[in-house]
């Protein structure tokens, strides 16, 4: 009897096929799903060369809602399909257009799914587009795009790494809509689904990361750009490392370069005559990395030059996030309504009904501190050195 | 202040050696050559040379008053209430060096090898142990220069044999080209740092146990030390040429990386930081020592003991806040520290003979 106690709901590795990746699409009324699911013969590394099959193959069923759909699936699987292992959701965004709310409750009421993984948005584009191509580097496209994601997030910077739970917490909170980025897939699509894909060595189809999309309650109302991007992470303290590119000011032509090492945001409210002020305040240390144009880093004033350079730069595409969201989108990303809750809760039940208004019409300052270290190995610049 | 903490004269040789070597063995040949170019292998032999009269300067000082450290002969000099003040001020010139030096050595890691590492966490490590080392008195620090100083010489040594290959002559051409000018005022910042330091070393003079070789010791001391900074200036610029050694910061770091012998013997430049850890150790453990034994002295405590951990921690803020960024600091060691140095270097002790001698005393 104690042997056999915890094996009621049994189910054996070989009688599961494992989902890593899924894709939800809009088709008329009714939501096409889409699972990438490993194919374990294709994964095992064998000696002996490549498998001839696929890594993954991918199911696909419509359903009135995500339960029945997945359900349905058996019709086309020929294992019952486990999601404990998804690493990717992607909806498409013309499903997002029209509210993702109609999933979320099922993907976090059910046991099976974990809360570990994340969601972007196939811009432009359907999700089973995306969920069809070969990629180089990782065997399943599933662990491309979250490893990918979480790169690019960490030291680059124009991507949100946001997670299911972030995702649903930013949808239900009334001071703080949610954003998710982009997937698309470039180059020539047709080709993605085929194996030759992956045999070239620049394959003509890959999938690339593009802009946060701004959402509005659930639905997804419109895109960032790259520097608005980068902005909007800033404020969130999303971005570990990343690298901003300025114009020598001398010759707008020629470049420098800034590594960013460390940041460090904090966003504070302020009431002036019953009207909230917004201040975020960001603290940067970097590495001048690159200076295309005549410079040399033995001298303070290159530095400071360099320093008040970076924090312009970074102050204007904080700006441009703020704004384009204040004016065009009217929908608080940045969470400013939650930090208001936070430090003024009278004032916000006042405004918590109207907050679309007061946030596109609120004053947001920026405040920049750059510093810049060091400059690693050498002190002048190569077109200094060859002098012109 | 009967410390009973003596060292021998062969082991203050190897501590003068060291403390000489320390940071600059990184900085030096970068600096010398942004101004003096493919000459500034002579502006370190004039260094050296500048270097011996300045400890023969010291040594006069220090032998005028046997078994007295600095402070306390300053105190002797000056009258109980001036020479406070002149014993307060050699504190704050060997605090101020030891944050540099401690900041220096974060700089150099933080830009060449820990990259994204804070130079917090390198300078909290780093100045635990001299911390721990300072408490257990200078004897043990004597002690543990015994152990690392033939290695240090030795690997020296190994350094210049894999990089016999590569010299190339054409690079010290041509000598003089441009006058005496350039090569004097680069020697200059160079005196500063290390050779006008040296002073501070009076604070050890007086606990080496055989006075009459304790002055032949600073001197052999110092010319090992300063043939070393010579040799590695002339490796850099026979090797990478008198350009490439200007625009490195840590030039003797990037002459590192040339060595390569065959296919096997090569990126072995971290074993060769190994070298400097060692070195930068000893410069930065004999100036918090100086630095605690200073203040202890001025303020008339009886040990120096207490004051080491609560300025190990001033100094660890110190060393973050002392320079925004690694350029700030650069030329603070060219165009400020010199000066700074050759006030304390020179004209301090020159004063103090000076008063001595009218005042007659000893």
């Amino acid at each position: 009897m104690a042997l056999v106690s915890g094996c009621w709901n049994r189910r054996e590795l070989n009688d599961l096929a494992v989902a890593v990746a899924l894709g939800v699409d809009q088709k008329g009324n009714k939501l096409l799903l889409s699972n990438q699911m490993l194919n374990p013969g294709a994964i095992a590394g064998k000696e002996g060369g490549a498998s001839p099959l696929a890594p993954v193959t991918l199911f696909q069923t419509s359903g009135g809602g995500l339960q029945e759909a997945s359900r349905k699936m058996t019709i086309v699987s020929t294992r019952k399909i486990y999601v404990g292992q998804v690493q990717m959701i992607i909806l498409g965004e013309e499903f997002a257009r029209k509210g993702v709310g109609k999933v979320l409750d099922y993907l976090s009421r059910d046991h099976e799914y974990r809360k570990d993984f994340y969601v972007v948005i196939a811009r432009g584009s359907e999700a089973q587009d995306v969920l069809k191509v070969f990629t180089p580097l990782e065997k399943t496209p599933a662990s491309k795009m979250s490893t990918s994601l979480e790169t690019s997030s960490k030291v680059w910077g124009s991507t949100a790494a946001i997670k299911i739970d972030e995702l649903i917490s930013a949808i239900i909170s009334k001071g703080k809509e949610a954003v998710l980025t982009g997937i698309v897939v470039a180059g020539d699509t047709g080709i993605g689904n085929d194996k030759k894909n992956v045999e070239k060595i620049l394959v003509p189809s890959s999938l690339k990361y593009s802009g946060l999309a701004v959402f509005k309650k659930d639905k997804l109302v419109g895109w960032l750009n790259e520097k608005e991007s980068k902005g909007y992470n800033y404020t969130q303290g999303k971005i570990k490392s990343t690298t901003i590119l300025l114009a020598c000011p001398e010759e707008k032509n020629k470049k420098l370069a800034v590594e960013l090492l460390r940041t460090k945001s904090e966003t504070k409210v302020t009431m002036k005559e019953n009207k909230p002020t917004i201040l975020i305040k960001l603290k940067t240390e970097g590495v001048a990395t690159d200076a295309q144009c005549a410079r040399d880093f033995a001298k303070p004033a290159t530095i400071s030059e360099l320093e008040h350079l970076t924090q312009s730069n970074i102050k204007a595409s904080i700006m441009s996030a703020v704004k384009k969201t204040q004016n065009v989108y009217k929908s608080d990303i940045f969470g400013f309504g939650e930090a208001v809750e936070r430090k003024y809760p009278r004032y916000w039940e006042s405004v918590k009904s109207d907050w679309d208004q007061v946030f596109s019409n609120i004053q947001v300052i920026v405040q920049v501190e750059s510093k810049i270290n060091t400059m690693f190995k050498t002190t002048k610049s190569f077109s200094e050195r060859m002098g012109k | 202040m009967a410390e009973n903490d003596p060292i021998q004269a062969y082991q203050f040789k190897k501590l003068a050696a060291l403390f000489i070597i320390g940071t600059s063995i990184i900085l030096v040949p970068g600096l010398l050559a942004a101004e003096a170019k493919q000459d500034a292998w002579i502006s370190s032999l004039v260094g050296l040379l500048a270097g011996l009269l300045l400890v023969g300067l010291y040594v006069a000082l220090g032998s005028r008053f046997p078994g007295r450290t600095l402070v306390e002969f300053s105190k002797e000099i000056c009258g109980r209430w001036l020479g406070t003040f002149v014993s307060f001020l050699w504190f704050t010139y060997a605090f101020i060096l030891t944050s540099l030096v401690l900041r220096n050595l974060g700089d150099f890691l933080t830009s060449s090898m820990l990259v994204e590492t804070p130079i917090q966490a390198i300078h909290l490590i780093y100045l635990s142990i001299v911390v721990i080392g300072v408490y257990y008195g200078v004897s043990n620090i004597a002690r543990t220069a015994d152990i690392f100083f033939p290695l240090v010489i030795a690997l020296f040594g190994v350094f210049i044999l894999l990089l016999v290959q590569d010299l190339d002559f054409k690079n010290v051409q041509p000598v003089l080209g441009k006058g005496i000018t350039p090569v004097l005022s680069a020697s200059f910042p160079f005196i500063g740092f290390p050779f006008l330091e040296l002073v501070l070393l009076l604070m050890i003079f007086p606990k080496v146990k055989q006075p009459k070789q304790a002055g032949k010791a600073f001197l052999s001391g110092t010319l090992i030390g300063g043939t070393v900074l010579f040799v590695i200036t002339l490796l850099c610029i026979l090797v990478m040429g008198a350009e490439n050694t200007a625009s490195e910061i840590y030039s003797s770091f990037e002459l590192a990386k040339k060595i390569e012998i065959g296919e096997f013997i090569q990126r072995v430049e971290a074993i060769l930081a190994g070298i400097w850890f060692v070195t930068i150790f000893f410069k930065l453990i004999l100036c918090f020592y100086i630095t605690v034994l200073t203040l202890s002295q001025t303020l008339n405590l009886s040990d120096y003991r207490p004051l080491t951990l609560p300025m190990g921690m001033i100094l660890y803020a110190v060393s973050i806040i002392i320079a925004p960024n690694l350029s700030y600091l650069i030329s603070f060691d060219t165009k400020v520290w010199p000066f700074y140095a050759l006030t304390f270097g020179l004209l301090f002790p020159l004063m103090l003979l000076g008063v001595a001698a009218i005042r007659k005393k000893r």
